[in-house]
């Protein structure tokens, strides 16, 4: 017990070291007596050592490459030859299963662009923080890296993003949000929040469209529509599509659920109600557990219809589940890019860069999501370093001059300048659940159509974020 | 000798709050470390002063007043409660309605703080008092899960009032530390801008820094004050035998309903400074995690004490900031050389695909729990290490330590 | 009662059966996974006078052994062809139960044995705290997506009567039964009398020969493996489809008002504690819904639970079946 004591002292000093060692200060820790300052003192002076030693040989070989009038503020040390890019994720909170891959496609990418000469020679860092899905450890988070970092490169949830917009804006710093709220294309709504795909509020009036027509090819023109959410923008925005859309198309609503879907709470009354109004579509958006809840209990009883939802409601693991043929007959899938293995060039790139990391990772579609998110980035980085102004302020003036960021087919070119209606993106895959696609080493999502815009989502005149809080 | 400790002449000295010579100039001391923490003079100590230390440091001041809450019921009166989190909540919208602005949805009267915030301690008071007759009916681990239920019952109000909490998953804004004689446009004292007092620069964190030390202080005071009064002792007793204190003449049920009160008051403070310091809340975060994290202040620190609260709150708040510093310092050693303490911080932290390690630094990719589930893990841990080894907290560890200096060199 | 009919009047006829059989069986069902979590907390609370918070984590966990033994390790099946896939399955659920078990006996000697006769704040903590650990570790095991089960009833159902039943519902019930009848046989038997006379008055066990250690030991292995059954029986189809994931350790905190319900240290207690929270949720999720009780709010029958459990405490503070506490000074 004695022994615990001292070393719980020990790690509690290591632990005090290394706050002071990180900060880059030149500090001596306060000595507390006995034998374990000795330890201590040790491992900070190793570590000074072989950071400096570190860093002198990096600054040597890329000095010559960086220009020397580089403007730079943040995230970007000329010398030290690195650009510092971050991300507030949820790690341990329940997106975590889908941030995970994301992270994983970014490390990916961001190492493959600094073996190829990075940015300007310059070697591109990620700082990634936990956010748990908390708005308050969100905030935390990103107070603990601004400082550290020129742009985020993700940023984990709609309200948690939300609430550190201001504080983005102020900074001048570019942000890629995981979430498709409609308000990231909203000029006036987090004008440095950077929209990626097609918003909620529209992938539900292309997946409407889509089901719509594949309805009235089996004979029915008059179908009706049940609709189920989670509360809050991830839900209320989808939410917004699917009723103006049934409005356009003079489609009945037979069950609106809005808001509903609380997580951690029996959902069989939701299934119920929808299975109650016996509609023939069925969108709703919530978290993968839930819908797997809610979808199973309406199974139960029974139940058929078309069912669709925003993209991260879908969880692959739906295809070796119990619910796996209902699925496949029942889910047409949207998605804000190309699933795992599709045929463009950038896919063939992510699958490429899975391969050549060796990590073991599932077949999943938001590895090249990562992908995605970091392209945004990169492109916004090397624009600015060819404007010579790496300030954030920089990056973002830099990023407002793109309007045709390319993502080498494997998702939609997103357009960064002019007004909202300008921005928006309106295309969106098409896929369908298959097991067969599964087995043969797929994610299981088979591509219908790669950008598809339904006749709905086309038209559809987007001045403004389609639910505002 | 008349220093000694526990060494009083007097009862007034007895029960004075630092009551030899001693004590008082180690406190002033200490509170001047803590005044000129923001301005970065003192050596080695400069990272101090950095924005996101700053902005640390504040919530720490922010979890200890709730702490301080929660030691007043459980610490002093001894009854065990995971329900802080709803009076946090309560506080939090009081303040929100009562100070916030008209949101889109949400009510807001835009009342100046010297209205919002004393008024956010009372109605979580009131509504402390209220519960309290139910709560007093149960006692031991019945009383835990009463209150457990208490924060699923917040939850489902919270969520089902977006009026007033801005609905589930989106939040409201909170209203700002901005000291206002009524609704005039332009605040006489101003915490979210930088500025200068007496000549010298402070930023809105050291600024907001400095307020909720003041916060802090007079929590202080008033927990310590309360503690040496009829009720404090009341508590005591009623902790340590509630039927032998009733039959002395304690009135059972007035004083735990006081003790809730008071609880709940002090949460419902940390909720609407904690609201006004970070901003926007979400209903969700009112959750059983946050009941946990006062608790766990508690007992960390040291159950039962004033400082103990205080070392807690420093301790819970602070540890995800240097477990991230240290794993990413041990990671820097991991990469970049070779010898012993690489060997070492290499199996500690994996840095690449096919590098085992405990902690992943590549969240997704490289095996071994993330930076977040590590944090998590360890505080957990420590947790269980401190109830296990050290009941008295971190201030069973200082007692030992200054007892042990106090008869150094001889062993008794 | 008087709702019901009333609804029953409203509706009329048919649909109104339908309706009530089906909030019967979806809230026996419910019911039932809530009595296999109470009847490991009681258990051990019994036994050792320990509220089990980690609970839900053990459960979690379980459920994770149980997925990976059949889906990704394929058990028995890798080593024996011939049996049905239902008694493949049963086995590798077996064999996560009794792992877990092992982790229950684990914990008990490391963390809680330490803190017997800590006070109530300490014990309640350390549990709490192991959960966020074990919690963790899970969450981290589990992985990227949630674990599916491979359980052999898959989405089948059985209609009985106006009852659409999942046959998995089935198992879970009939489980919970074995489960009760297996300690109540337990309680008779030679170590089931010394957990019992433990319980009652420790010294006066231990005077006896009884070795209170190996009680308290027993009562963890025991009350892992029933969270691990609940857990692996509250992964299955309709309940979670999806299998075993990051949000399945919060489900025994649901469970928590039926122990008190029932009575903290009674195995009927739980079992009524149980069947009452999972009916209670059913139905307010049934018959308190649409524009009626819009004032009712958002997720009301996840509190109906906790309100039951406020009523029962205001009228018997020590839950339906519980022991009275005799207070001395």
């Amino acid at each position: 017990m004695k022994k615990l004591r001292i070393f719980v002292l020990v790690l509690a000093l290591a632990l005090v070291a290394a706050a002071c060692s990180s900060d880059g200060d030149d500090t001596t820790t306060t000595t507390a007596g006995g034998d374990a300052t000795e330890t201590t003192v040790a491992t900070e002076t190793t570590a000074a050592t072989e950071t400096t030693v570190a860093t002198e040989t990096t600054a040597a070989t890329e000095t010559t490459v960086a220009p020397a009038d580089l403007k730079t503020d943040f995230g970007v040390d000329v010398e030290a030859g690195t650009i510092t890019v971050g991300q507030t994720a949820d790690l341990t909170g329940p997106f975590a299963p889908l941030v995970a891959p994301i992270l994983a496609g970014q490390q990916m990418y961001w190492a493959w662009v600094n073996g190829n000469g990075g940015i300007g020679g310059m070697e591109v860092l990620m700082e990634t923080r936990d956010t748990n899905y908390q708005v308050e450890q969100h905030i935390a988070a990103y107070d603990e890296i601004r400082d550290l970092v020129v742009a985020i490169s993700h940023t984990t949830g709609s309200p948690q993003t939300l609430a550190i917009s201001d504080a983005l804006e102020e900074d001048s710093m570019i942000a890629v949000p995981a979430t498709w709220y409609s308000g990231w294309t909203d000029t006036n709504i987090a004008p440095t929040v950077l929209h990626t795909g097609n918003p909620y509020c529209l992938e539900a009036m292309n997946g409407l469209d889509w089901m719509v027509s594949v309805e009235a090819e089996e004979g029915n023109d008059a179908p009706t529509l049940a609709i189920a959410s989670i509360p809050g923008d991830f839900g209320f925005d989808p939410m917004a599509g699917a009723t103006m859309w049934a409005e356009i198309n003079g489609i009945e609503i037979v069950y609106d659920g809005s808001g509903k879907i609380i997580p951690g709470q029996d959902q069989k009354p939701i299934a119920d109600a929808i299975v109650a109004s016996g509609a023939d579509l069925v969108y709703v958006t919530t978290t993968p557990t839930t819908f797997s809840e809610v979808y199973g209990a309406a199974l139960q009883q029974g139940f058929e219809a078309k069912w669709s939802g925003s993209g991260p409601t879908y969880n692959p693991a739906f295809l070796v589940s119990p619910i796996a043929d209902a699925i496949q007959r029942d889910w047409y899938g949207t998605f804000y890019m190309q699933p795992w293995g599709g045929d463009s060039a950038g896919m063939a790139l992510t699958m490429q860069l899975v391969e050549a990391s060796g990590a073991d990772i599932p077949a999943n579609d938001y590895v090249g999501l990562g992908v995605v998110e970091a392209m945004i980035v990169h492109a916004a980085l090397e624009a600015a370093y060819a404007s010579g102004d790496m300030t954030r302020a920089g990056v973002l003036a830099a990023l407002r001059t793109l309007d045709n960021v390319d993502f080498q087919g494997m998702a939609p070119a997103e357009n960064y300048t002019g007004s909202t209606a300008d921005q928006i993106q309106r295309s969106i895959t098409l896929w369908r659940p298959s097991v067969a696609n599964l087995e043969a080493g797929g994610s299981g999502s088979e591509i219908v159509e790669s950008d598809f815009v339904g006749p709905t989502a086309e038209s559809f005149d987007f001045q403004e974020a389609c639910f505002q809080f | 000798m008349r220093t000694r400790p526990r060494l009083y002449v007097s009862y007034s000295s007895e029960m004075a709050l630092l009551p030899t010579w001693t004590q008082k100039i180690a406190a002033l001391a200490f509170l001047a470390f803590l005044v000129i923490v923001p301005f970065g003079v003192i050596p080695g100590l400069g990272f101090l002063s950095d924005n996101d230390w700053l902005k640390l440091l504040s919530r720490v001041a922010i979890f200890a007043i709730g702490a301080l809450g929660l030691h007043i019921l459980s610490g002093l009166a001894g009854q065990v409660s995971l329900g802080q989190a709803f009076f946090v909540g309560i506080g939090a919208y009081t303040a929100a309605v009562l100070g916030g602005e008209v949101g889109k949805s949400t009510w807001g009267l835009g009342l100046p703080i010297w209205i919002w915030l004393p008024a956010a301690g009372i109605v979580a008071a009131l509504v402390g008092a209220l519960i309290a007759p139910t709560a007093v009916r149960v006692r031991g681990i019945y009383l835990a899960i009463v209150t457990l239920g208490l924060v699923f019952f917040g939850e489902w109000i919270f969520r089902s009032t977006p009026f007033i909490t801005g609905g589930a998953q989106a939040g409201r804004e909170f209203p700002s530390l901005q000291f206002r004689f009524w609704k005039e446009e332009v605040p006489f004292l101003d915490f979210t801008t930088d500025g200068s007092w007496f000549g010298i620069s402070v930023t809105s964190e050291a600024k907001t820094y400095l307020l909720l030390l003041i916060f802090v202080i007079m929590a202080v005071i008033i927990t310590k004050n309360i503690q040496r009064t009829r009720t404090g002792r009341a508590f005591m007793a009623i902790r340590d035998r509630d039927i032998a204190a009733e039959v002395m003449g304690v009135a059972e049920a007035k004083n735990k309903l006081i003790a809730f009160a008071l609880s709940s008051g002090f949460a419902g403070l940390t909720g609407a400074i904690l609201g006004a310091f970070v901003g926007r809340l979400v209903p969700e975060g009112f959750s059983l995690f946050m009941s946990i994290q006062f608790v766990a202040i508690l007992l960390i620190g040291g159950i039962g004490t004033v400082s103990g609260a205080l070392l807690g709150s420093a301790f819970v708040i602070l540890l995800p900031r240097i477990v991230q510093d240290f794993t990413g310092f041990l990671a820097s050693v991991a990469e970049s050389g070779s010898g012993f303490f690489s060997w070492f911080a290499g199996i500690f932290v994996s840095t690449g695909i096919d590098d085992p390690g405990i902690v992943s630094t590549l969240p997704g990719t490289s095996p071994g729990l993330n930076i977040g589930q590590f944090n998590l893990f360890l505080y957990g841990l420590l947790l269980i290490g401190f109830l296990i080894f050290e009941p008295l907290g971190l201030y069973g560890i200082w007692i030992r330590v200054r007892n042990y200096w106090k008869s150094w060199p001889f062993t008794y | 009662m008087t709702l019901d009919l009333l609804v029953f009047a409203q509706a009329g006829g048919q649909e109104a059966v339908d309706k009530f059989a089906n909030a019967t069986s979806s809230g026996i069902a419910l019911g039932a996974i809530y009595a296999l979590l109470a009847l490991g907390l009681v258990l051990i609370y019994k036994a050792t006078q320990v509220l089990n918070f980690a609970h839900g984590a053990l459960a979690a966990l379980g459920a994770f052994f149980a997925a990976y033994l059949a889906t990704v390790i394929n058990f028995p099946g890798r080593y024996v062809t011939f049996l049905p896939t239902t008694v493949q399955w049963i086995l590798s659920a077996l064999v996560a139960v009794l792992i877990t078990a092992v982790v229950g006996l684990v914990l008990e000697r490391l963390a809680i044995r330490p803190m017997i006769g800590e006070p109530l704040f300490s014990v309640v903590m350390i549990t709490i705290a192991l959960d966020i650990v074990i919690r963790t570790v899970t969450d981290d095991l589990i992985g990227t997506n949630p674990r599916p089960l491979g359980d052999p009833w898959g989405a089948d159902v059985v209609n009985i009567g106006p009852a659409v039943i999942a046959k998995s519902e089935i198992a879970t019930v009939v489980v919970t039964i074995i489960a009760l009848v297996g300690l109540a046989l337990f309680f008779r038997s030679r170590y089931g009398v010394a957990m019992r006379a433990v319980a009652f008055d420790q010294e006066a066990a231990m005077a006896q020969g009884i070795s209170a250690g190996r009680i308290f030991a027993l009562a963890w292995a025991i009350g892992a493996g029933l969270a691990a059954t609940a857990g692996i029986f509250s992964s299955l189809f309709p309940r979670s489809s999806i299998g075993v994931s990051n949000t399945t350790a919060f489900f025994a905190f649901r469970a928590l008002p039926a122990i008190v319900i029932g009575g903290l240290d009674s195995i009927t207690g739980a079992v009524v504690g149980g069947f009452i929270v999972g009916l209670a949720e059913s139905y307010a999720g049934a018959y308190l819904t649409g524009a009626t009780f819009s004032f009712l709010g958002l997720g009301f029958a996840g509190v109906m639970p906790y309100l039951v459990m406020l009523v029962v405490l205001l009228v018997r503070p020590y839950g339906l079946f519980g022991t009275e506490e005799i207070r001395r000074v």
